[in-house]
């Protein structure tokens, strides 16, 4: 038995590795269909757009870059499917350089279901592109969005487009939502949109940092927040549209299992062998 | 070509020829102790304690609206000539190191060709174009989305050798980690309630929830404050002059 555990204690790291990708292609292969229960903090933020009324104009805000997209682009496909069925207008911003493309991504590949074929850019979507400098941005958008951008992410004038009319700025906007990854993002309209002008601030972020806006939660600036995969999954779920954070929940619940199984382990040989050299 | 490639060659060139301008400008009035550190720190001074001030204007008032827009256009400016700078940085930064045969200059050499060809589809046909959709759907996203999966291998290695109960503290961090390990996944809770007696009175998802929302939104709040206080005095040295490190290393 030491003798095993001594093995263990000075295992490879590439066994780790190999184990990790092991526990990351089987349930991709197999889906566990594991249950997804629901926390309050996404049903919050779900709520928020859920309680919109038809036309109403929702600024969602793309703050991330591909590496984040594995959790935010589900998530907010789920958002935009959410917002298409209740005829919310979606207003797409960006405070990343990347943010513009994911949101064009989003849209090309809803607009493309047939569920939602009849929605059209600058009717139903518009996406805003990206302006330097994010603080300004938020800030800017205070006093006039169409001031901040004055084109759109194709170089479009903005006011041409149906779903700008009668858009000032923040007042004329019934919500926002921020899908967040890094300092850009939900605590800039929390600070500025949300404590200044008294908007309606939710978003969703990596599980990584969504213990950042934990406070923001307590004190009610911020209304709900949906959390990394999980949360995406949970608003999958709810919209009644399970899709690929669905699927890679199962991936994470057998990941998280491996880590703690070799947490388990390592200090299971600790304990038996000694302090690993 | 069309009209928009031809703008934004235009505007690439217009901004390459104004700060070869302003480099000369800054060259020839950089004896000048008035221009080289009164009028910035002067400016900073002014700039920095209107933006305050704006804070305790009601958004209502037209002052407010007055600094509000042009506080918006001047930032956006500043940052878009930030950008060009770090472009000029990146191209020359990375075209020496190719030219003196530095080590690794072959990385470079892929910076600089990945660069010039997203540069050049991104300006003919713009963000609809078949060639940039490609570069970015086909080879940044995955490029990305791989680097950033890759966590999970190297947390699953460093947890393995570093999450070790060695003390009371490390424990107690242990104990923390694994029960909101266990409560993020419903597999988590599915396992849980075969534990006996423990699993009748607490759900896991619920401790992790708790764990969170109590100790760790303690924690982060305290950071938070903290950061926030640094923050202001840091501020606080710019504005009135006594932190100058942005004036480059003359000063």
């Amino acid at each position: 038995m030491k003798a095993f555990f001594t093995i263990i204690n000075t295992l490879d790291r590439r066994i780790i590795f190999l184990a990790m990708l092991i526990a990351v292609i089987i349930p991709l292969i197999n889906p566990l269909a594991l249950p997804v229960k629901i926390t309050p903090n996404t049903t919050s933020a779900y709520n928020v757009i859920d309680k919109l009324n038809p036309g109403d104009r929702l600024l969602l805000s793309f703050d991330y870059d591909p590496a984040s997209s594995p959790e935010l682009q589900p998530m907010a496909k789920a958002v935009m499917t959410h917002c298409f069925r209740k005829d919310i207008k979606i207003i797409a911003v960006a405070l990343w350089p990347q943010g513009p493309m994911m949101a064009k991504n989003a849209f090309e590949s809803l607009s493309a279901e047939p569920e939602f074929k009849g929605k059209k850019y600058g009717v139903d979507f518009v996406n805003l592109g990206v302006q330097p400098s994010y603080v300004a941005v938020v800030k800017g958008m205070g006093d006039s969005i169409p001031g901040v951008f004055p084109t759109d992410f194709f170089g479009n004038k903005t006011l041409d487009f149906e779903i700008m009319k009668n858009i000032k700025n923040y007042r004329d906007i019934a919500a926002i939502f921020s899908l967040t990854t890094g300092s850009a993002g939900i605590s800039t309209y929390v600070t500025i949109a949300n404590a200044q002008h008294k908007s309606i601030v939710t978003g969703g972020c990596t599980a990584i940092s969504s213990l950042e806006y934990y406070p923001y939660l307590q004190s009610g600036q911020l209304s709900g927040l949906v959390e990394g995969l999980k949360g995406a999954s949970e608003y999958e779920l709810k919209v009644g549209k399970p899709g690929l954070a669905t699927s890679g929940m199962d991936v994470q619940a057998v990941v998280h299992m491996m880590l703690i199984f070799f947490i388990l382990l390592a200090n299971l040989s600790q304990a038996i062998v000694g302090k690993a050299k | 070509m069309d009209k928009m490639a031809l703008f934004n060659g235009s505007l690439i060139v217009f901004f390459i020829v104004l700060f070869v301008l302003l480099i000369a400008i800054g060259q020839t009035l950089r004896t000048s102790l008035f221009l080289r550190r009164k009028l910035p720190l002067a400016f900073c001074f002014i700039m920095g304690v209107t933006m305050i001030f704006q804070f305790f204007i009601p958004p209502d008032n037209t002052l407010y609206k007055e600094i509000e827009d042009l506080s918006t256009k001047w930032i956006q400016i500043i940052s878009s000539f930030a950008l060009v700078i770090g472009l000029i940085s990146l191209v020359t930064m990375n075209f020496n190191k190719i030219t003196r045969k530095y080590e690794d200059w072959q990385y470079s050499a892929v910076l600089l060709a990945g660069f010039f060809i997203t540069v050049f589809y991104g300006l003919r046909d713009g963000f609809e174009g078949v060639q940039f959709d490609f570069i970015f759907n086909y080879m940044y996203v995955p490029m990305q989305s791989t680097m950033f999966s890759l966590l999970a291998f190297f947390v699953a290695s460093a947890a393995f050798r570093a999450f070790r109960a060695r003390s009371r503290e490390a424990t107690l961090l242990l104990t923390a980690a694994v029960i909101v390990m266990l409560g993020r996944v419903e597999l988590g809770s599915i396992l849980w309630s075969y534990i006996p007696v423990v699993s009748t009175y607490f759900d896991v998802s619920d401790l992790a929830q708790w764990i969170n929302k109590v100790f760790t939104t303690a924690g982060q709040r305290a950071i938070l404050l903290g950061a926030s206080l640094g923050y202001i005095a840091a501020s606080f040295k710019i504005l009135l002059g006594i932190e100058r490190s942005y004036f480059g290393s003359e000063e």
